[in-house]
């Protein structure tokens, strides 16, 4: 087993009270937490550093390691015969020579934490996975990797059509085991929703722009436009104006008649260039219409 | 392996206090203690308030945060994530689309209206 120097890691002294340890902790968490540090290697210090916070600040068990004596780190070392019973972990010489010096106070704390307790929930796990606009509309199969205390496992988990943004799967009892009676663990599958180029996302709902020439905008159109299942034609009503909502009922996220919308945002666009011809026809149009789409503003300002 | 998922909605439907605190991560003493700082309510006992405090209670192990410190978190990351969604709401409702162009114009005179 190798020594592992906890007070070093912490850059406390060994003689640090429990408010020092503290201190030390919160600022080396806030150092290396993988939510907040940019700094390579920063997920392993932090193991280290809640590793160490662990042992030390659980009065037996730094009475334990301490009891160990001081070494150099990563030097080979043995608990003296009676550290053992001292300590209420009879039995410990069952960790072989690649124990690990963590695992053996875990288990000298779960010896002391089993006396007299009640039943203790196996350990959770979570994990994320993001997903095609698609494949959360039909429904995939995700391989993910749970690295469990006993090496790494695969899951096969199955995601059903129709889930949204954010939504959670829970595999029941498939944690870790429980103890005492205690529930097995669960793992638990956070869904992101991978960025569409053409759909936006609102809960169930989608929604896209609808690029409408002038006169389609004005007269009305059919338009042939892409669902999730499949391309439709649509009616546009005459005179659609710029950021009008059409709705295709039924054909956003979810399922069955828990199904969202599709709104189709209405953008008027115009040539980049016009031809001789439509110059002169839009010429025609501007001297002949009567139409003032800014009468709203002029009002408000008056 | 293979396992039969349950599809966990984020809705508002209030949830039995031992589902919402295997969800949250917390002993149902602990969530009668963050009902005691009025850090909950009742009727606040929804799937997307558990997974906020599950959030905040991981957040609480890596930082060894207190109980309430845990539970104003999580009124912070519900914050948070009603209003990541009003955003997104927000993005979905405008074109997406937008061309930025620098035009000339002039100033024009005010006319008195009698």
């Amino acid at each position: 087993m190798k020594y592992k120097d906890y007070y070093a890691t912490l850059e406390v002294p060994r003689d640090a009270d429990a408010d020092a340890i503290k201190k030390a902790y919160r600022r080396l968490a806030r150092k290396y937490h993988p939510d907040v540090s940019t700094e390579s290697g920063a997920e392993n210090r932090f193991k280290e550093v809640t590793e160490a916070y662990e042992t030390l600040r659980d009065p037996e068990k730094r009475a334990a390691y301490d009891a160990l004596g001081q070494r150099r780190p990563g030097e080979e070392m043995h608990p003296q015969p009676d550290w053992g019973e001292q300590f209420g972990a009879g039995g410990f010489e069952g960790f072989g020579g690649d124990a690990d010096l963590a695992d053996l106070l875990a288990a000298l704390a779960a010896r002391h934490a089993g006396q007299g307790r009640g039943p203790q929930h196996g350990r959770d796990y979570d994990l994320s996975a993001a997903i095609s606009l698609e494949d959360a509309h039909r429904g995939t199969h995700l391989q993910l990797q749970l690295q469990r205390p006993d090496g790494p496992q695969t899951l096969q988990v199955t995601v059903p059509a129709g889930v949204t943004q954010g939504q959670k799967l829970r595999l029941r009892g498939q944690g870790g085991k429980g103890a005492r009676g205690g529930a097995d663990g669960d793992i638990y599958v956070h869904l992101e929703l991978l960025p569409h180029p053409r759909y936006r996302v609102q809960g169930k709902d989608l929604s896209f722009d609808l690029p409408l020439a002038p006169w389609e905008a004005a007269l009305g159109a059919e338009v042939r436009v892409p669902t999730l299942d499949g391309d439709v034609m649509m009616t546009v009503p005459p005179g659609s104006h710029s950021g009008r909502k059409l709705r295709l009922r039924g054909r956003g996220l979810g399922s069955g008649n828990k199904r969202g919308d599709l709104y189709a945002i209405v953008t008027i666009d115009v040539p980049g260039t016009l031809t001789p011809r439509e110059k002169e026809l839009f010429t025609a149009l501007a001297n002949e219409s009567r139409f003032d789409p800014r009468s709203n503003l002029e009002e408000k300002q008056s | 392996m293979t396992s039969a998922v349950e599809h966990l909605e984020a809705g508002d439907e209030v949830l039995r206090a031992d589902e919402f605190a295997r969800i949250a991560g917390l002993q149902e003493s602990q969530v009668r203690e963050l009902l005691d700082y009025q850090l909950l309510s009742a009727p606040r006992l929804d799937m997307r308030t558990a997974f906020a405090l599950r959030e905040a209670n991981r957040i609480g192990r890596d930082f060894d945060l207190d109980l309430f410190s845990v539970g104003l978190l999580a009124g912070y990351l519900r914050r948070i994530e009603g209003l990541e969604s009003e955003v997104q709401w927000l993005r979905a409702e405008r074109p997406a689309r937008a061309v930025y162009t620098e035009v000339s114009f002039t100033s024009v005179e005010l006319h008195s209206h009698r």
